[in-house]
């Protein structure tokens, strides 16, 4: 074809990869030590949860960072909570990310999952806000809770409301997950609507870590209309149903 | 006869659909009366999940052309009016196919744009009109701009389709009349990848070389070299399909 005919890259435009953010919202509380006191004697878990779980957030990492397409759109921040919370990773390109170690917080107790998910907001709305401002196309967030407890106060109950709104609006997608006998399943359903939460099988952290990998990679290939179901099968491997 | 108004369109499978085996969801349709007194171009978008969208997007693009044509007058009088009637027809249309095929009005879901032109007297007039993402872009003094932005809601994998619940709140409707050689091109998301910078919404170059094309080349030349460079260009830069249509107003040569 004369050379008049075809489009130069040059007249073309180059627009910034779409991106999806995926905040991890883990509880680190003295809990995820897995020791269990009975008075004189103290048994540990072997492994230690909160070493089961730096294990399969290091896997969720990685797989996304060998995933083509999902590595130059997933971001991923990492918000830990016990009685406080803390932002461990704010969201980023992954390409240079330094994979957090998650640490348990034993100066202060308790389960604040309510101020850890408004925290998560926080982040989740400062990103979007940046990727308006940049022009850069971005696809519905996703928000990972992970809990081996009960809340030890009520910060849950309004942030609840405001997590169900933005599912129901079709804003957020949420997977809330119960790690242990321990977790409260009501409360972990209060934040999710249109999904029931689920019982991790044991610790078999990188099992679901490696089934969220698989589930966000077609994210930035979808398209205007496109329903992205979930493994469901894959679900089995990780949850006790 | 003079060459009055020049149409051209193309539309290629995007990788997404390619590798899934699922057919091509964007149609564009093209049409000029053998007077050349009236043309039309029409570009709609499937959405990804439903079974039939590209059937929807056939519909309303085969259809909107003489909706518009029949009633042209009394859309152009009266834009408001003439959503919802425009809405209504293209409803009724869908709804034929789902009563004959049974199957849900959803499963048609499409975008759609389109431009319509009509010499009356020496002048000519046009009606536009815009249904979810995508690019209305109109040429005129030399020069392309935007007439009509995507509607994406607030995600990239989002946005309103003819067959949503909302749709006349996001249907945008425009009319107005060419001074001169003025044109139309629409482009689907998959090709405003290549042709639109979201961060200062502007247009890339290439907009006005393809208005020059239809200056230099036959029409059916036109749209052979539009699919060409959809294929092997513009479709590396993004997963869906890809689609474009032009109507262009040639100058009277003395």
């Amino acid at each position: 074809m004369n050379d008049n005919l075809i489009i130069k890259q040059k007249d073309l435009i180059e627009n910034p990869t779409p991106r999806v953010a995926v905040c991890l919202v883990l509880d680190c509380s003295p809990s995820m030590s897995g020791e269990v006191n009975y008075g004189s004697i103290i048994q540990q878990t072997n492994p230690r949860p909160i070493n089961a779980l730096n294990e399969g957030v290091r896997c969720f990492f990685a797989a996304v960072k060998e995933d083509e397409i999902a590595k130059y759109s997933v971001e991923i921040a990492v918000v830990s909570f016990s009685g406080k919370a803390k932002i461990v990773l704010d969201f980023q390109s992954i390409e240079n990310v330094d994979i957090p170690t998650l640490e348990l917080d034993m100066e202060h107790g308790g389960t604040s999952i309510g101020t850890a998910v408004k925290l998560t907001l926080e982040l989740l709305n400062k990103r979007k806000n940046e990727y308006k401002e940049a022009g850069v196309d971005y696809y519905q967030p996703w928000l990972v809770l992970m809990t081996d407890g009960q809340p030890t106060d009520d910060t849950h109950k309004d942030v609840s409301k405001t997590v169900r709104e933005l599912i129901n609006t079709e804003k957020l997608t949420i997977f809330p997950i119960a790690i242990g006998d321990g977790a409260d399943m009501e409360v972990l359903s209060m934040f999710s609507p249109k999904r029931t939460p689920l019982k991790l099988k044991g610790l078999k952290f990188n099992d679901f870590f490696e089934w969220l990998s698989q589930s966000i990679s077609p994210i930035p290939q979808s398209i205007p209309g496109e329903v992205i179901p979930l493994n469901k099968d894959g679900i089995k491997g990780w949850t006790e149903l | 006869m003079h060459t009055k108004f020049k149409i051209a369109g193309a539309a290629v499978i995007g990788r997404n659909h390619e590798s899934k085996g699922i057919p091509l969801q964007d149609k564009v349709f093209s049409f000029r009366s053998k007077n050349q007194k009236e043309a039309i171009i029409a570009l709609a978008d499937g959405a990804g999940s439903c079974a039939y969208s590209h059937i929807g997007a056939e519909i309303v693009t085969s259809k909107i052309g003489n909706i518009i044509l029949n009633n042209f007058e009394d859309i152009f009088k009266d834009l408001d009016w003439a959503k919802s009637f425009i809405y209504e027809k293209l409803l009724k249309f869908l709804q034929e196919y789902t009563l004959s095929k049974n199957v849900n009005l959803n499963e048609l879901a499409s975008t759609l744009l389109f431009s319509v032109v009509k010499e009356k007297k020496k002048e000519v007039e046009y009606i536009a009109g815009h249904i979810g993402d995508g690019i209305i872009i109109k040429y005129e003094d030399g020069n392309v701009k935007i007439l009509s932005y995507p509607d994406n809601y607030e995600f990239s994998n989002y946005t309103f389709f003819v067959t949503s619940n909302d749709t006349l709140e996001h249907f945008r409707i425009y009319r107005g009349k060419f001074v001169s050689d003025e044109g139309f091109i629409l482009i689907s998301d998959g090709t405003a990848k290549s042709l639109y910078k979201k961060t200062d919404k502007s247009l890339a170059p290439a907009c006005n070389l393809i208005f020059k094309w239809c200056d230099s080349y036959r029409q059916n030349t036109v749209s052979k070299v539009l699919k060409s460079n959809l294929q092997n260009i513009f479709r590396l830069n993004t997963f869906d399909d890809c689609s474009i249509a032009i109507l262009k107003r040639m100058k009277k040569r003395i």
